[in-house]
C-alpha cells in the first residue's frame, strides 16, 4: 500500500534520513546559520527584483500607470490578510536556518544507525 | 542486420523546437525567479574555485604550512579538515552547501504548494500512453537505495515528487547550460556507439532517474523498444508522466539494476550515467553482472561515472586537495557510497564479468569524462 498526499498516491517508500542538514563548516555554528539566511534573503530579493522588472515592463509598455500610484497604495484588509500571510512565509523561509539542529557530523556517515522514516509529506514543507 | 533508423540531434546546437519541448519552467514567476539566483550563485561561487591558479595558491598555502605536495597516505577526513583549516575554503564549503539547500528547498516548496495539480497530472498519465509505466508498489527495495542522495530532502525513493525535484532544480539551477534542455542527454545518446552489426532494436537505460537520456536514445532510434529502469517509483512515474507529454514512446519500470526482468541476451544497448556510485559495492557488482546477461552478444554497454580506480585517466586523486575535494563530496553531499565506488577497481569488474573493456569511448563536451564501453563478446 503507498502512501498517500491529499488522498493521492504517491508511490514514495520510506527512507533513510541523512545527517547532512546538521554540519558546521565555521567556527559557530549561529555564523553557518546567518550564511544561510543571508542566502536566503539574496534569493528572495532577487526573485522581488524580477517581479518588479516584469511589472514595471508591462504597465509603462501596456497601461500607462504613472509610477507614482504605486507610491500611493493602499491594500484592502483581505489584501493585507494575505500579505501577512506571505510575510510569515517569507521568514519562515529565509530564517528557520537561524535555529536550524546541529551536531558532530564531521565523521564517516553512519549508515546503520540513520533513522527510517516514512515517506515525506505536505507537514514536512512547515 | 541493416543499420537502425537514425536521427542526427546537435546537442550544442538544439533547434528551437527541441528546446521549446524539452526546457522546464515552475509555474510562477517567483519560484522561477528563486531558482535562477540559485543557478547565478553556483555560477559566481564555482567560477574560479578549479582553475589553474586557484588550485597553485591552495597549494602553496599548503606547502606554507608544511605539508609537502604530491600523494598523501592521510585518509580523505584528515584531507578534507587541513584544507577547512583556511577560512576561505571553509565559507566557500559552507556557501557551496548552503545554496544547494536552498536549491532542492525552494524546487520542493514550489511542487508541495501545488501538490494537488503535480499528483493528478500524474495520474491522469499513469495509464495513458504513449509508452507505459509500470510500478512495484510492494518491490523489496534494498536498504542502500533508501538512503537520502545529493542532500535532495526525502530522497530519490522517498518524496512523491523525488522526479520533478531532481530533474528541475538541476536543469533551472545546477547544470547551467548542460541539462537546461537536456544537452547533456542529448549528447550521451547521440555518442552511445552503435554495435558492430548496426543492429538496434532494444535499448535499456538504467538508473533512469527522470528519464532525460531514456528519451533521448528513443529521439536517436525511432525504430527502436526503449526503456528506462529505476528503482524508485516517483522517479518512474515522473519520467513517464515527462514522455508521455512529450509524445515520447518509451517504457518505464520500477526494477532493481541487479534484478532486472527481462530475459538473457534481450538489449543491443545498455546506458548507465552516474548510476554506480549511488549503489553500495556488492550491487555494483551484481548489476555489472546483471547488464552481461541481459546484454546480447555484441551489444555495448555505455557507462559514464565518477572517479574509479584502475581507470587510466579518471583515477581518484590521491593528494591533500582532491582527497579533501572526495571526501566533500562523499559526505557533503552525502553520497554514501561514492568512496567504496571511487576505490573499487570497476574496469576490472567489467572484465570479469566477461566484457571487453574500452576504457576511452566518447566523452561528454561538459565534462571531458571519457565514456567507459563495455561489449560483450560474440
Amino acid at each position: 500500500m503507498t502512501s498517500t498526499i491529499n488522498g493521492h498516491p504517491t508511490y514514495a517508500a520510506d527512507y533513510f534520513e541523512g545527517d547532512w542538514n546538521k554540519s558546521v563548516f565555521l567556527d559557530n555554528p549561529h555564523i553557518d546559520n546567518l550564511m544561510t539566511a543571508l542566502l536566503g534573503l539574496g534569493g528572495e530579493y532577487w526573485a522581488m527584483r524580477r517581479r518588479l522588472m516584469v511589472v514595471e515592463k508591462l504597465l509603462a509598455t501596456k497601461c500607462g500607470i504613472d509610477p507614482s500610484e504605486i507610491e500611493t497604495y493602499h491594500p484592502s484588509e483581505d489584501e493585507q490578510k494575505s500579505w501577512d500571510r506571505e510575510r510569515d512565509d517569507f521568514i519562515r523561509r529565509v530564517f528557520s536556518a537561524l535555529v536550524r539542529e546541529v551536531a558532530d557530523v564531521s565523521g564517516p556517515i553512519d549508515i546503520e544507525g540513520a533513522k527510517l522514516r516514512p515517506p515525506r509529506n505536505l507537514e514536512d514543507m512547515s | 542486420m541493416s543499420a537502425q533508423a537514425e536521427v542526427k540531434i546537435d546537442p550544442v546546437r538544439l533547434p528551437a523546437d527541441l528546446k521549446a519541448r524539452h526546457g522546464v519552467r515552475l509555474r510562477t514567476l517567483d519560484d522561477n525567479s528563486l531558482l535562477n539566483f540559485a543557478r547565478g550563485f553556483k555560477l559566481w561561487l564555482s567560477a574560479d574555485w578549479q582553475t589553474k591558479e586557484a588550485i597553485e595558491k591552495r597549494e602553496r598555502l599548503l606547502t606554507s604550512k608544511g605539508y609537502p605536495p604530491g600523494n598523501t597516505n592521510r585518509d580523505y577526513q584528515e584531507c578534507f579538515e587541513i584544507m577547512m583549516e583556511d577560512g576561505t575554503y571553509a565559507a566557500r564549503t559552507r556557501l557551496q552547501w548552503s545554496i544547494h539547500d536552498f536549491m532542492w528547498d525552494r524546487t520542493m516548496r514550489a511542487f508541495y504548494g501545488d501538490a494537488d495539480h503535480y499528483l493528478q497530472a500524474m495520474e491522469e498519465t499513469d495509464n495513458a500512453g504513449p509508452g507505459s509505466l509500470t510500478l512495484r508498489p510492494d518491490i523489496a527495495i534494498p536498504d542502500y537505495a533508501r538512503h537520502e542522495i545529493h542532500r535532495q530532502p526525502g530522497g530519490f525513493v522517498g518524496d512523491a515528487f523525488a522526479g520533478w525535484v531532481y530533474h528541475y532544480a538541476l536543469s533551472l539551477a545546477h547544470y547551467p547550460g548542460v541539462s537546461d534542455n537536456d544537452e547533456i542527454f542529448f549528447q550521451i545518446a547521440q555518442s552511445h556507439p552503435i554495435p558492430a552489426d548496426g543492429k538496434v532494436a532494444r535499448i535499456i537505460d538504467i538508473g533512469c532517474g527522470p528519464g532525460q537520456s531514456t528519451t533521448a536514445f528513443k529521439q536517436r532510434f525511432p525504430d527502436a523498444e526503449v526503456w528506462g529502469l529505476d528503482i524508485s517509483g516517483p522517479m518512474v512515474r515522473y519520467a513517464h508522466h515527462r514522455a508521455a507529454k512529450m509524445g515520447i514512446d518509451v517504457h518505464f519500470t520500477q526494477d532493481l539494476a541487479e534484478e532486472m526482468p527481462f530475459p538473457d541476451n534481450h538489449f543491443d544497448i545498455v546506458n548507465d550515467y552516474i548510476m554506480f556510485h549511488e549503489s553500495n559495492r556488492e550491487a555494483m557488482v551484481k548489476a555489472v553482472k546483471e547488464v552481461f546477461r541481459v546484454l546480447r552478444p555484441g551489444g555495448v554497454f555505455g557507462h559514464l561515472d565518477a572517479f574509479t580506480a584502475g581507470h587510466p585517466t579518471r583515477q581518484p586523486p590521491g593528494d591533500i586537495q582532491g582527497k579533501a575535494m572526495l571526501w566533500n563530496i562523499y559526505r557533503n553531499n552525502y553520497e554514501p557510497f561514492y568512496l567504496d565506488y571511487s576505490e573499487l577497481e570497476f574496469p576490472s569488474v567489467l572484465a570479469e564479468a566477461g566484457f571487453e573493456v574500452n576504457l576511452d569511448g566518447p566523452a561528454v563536451l561538459w565534462n571531458g569524462r571519457p565514456r567507459t564501453l563495455a561489449t560483450k563478446p560474440v
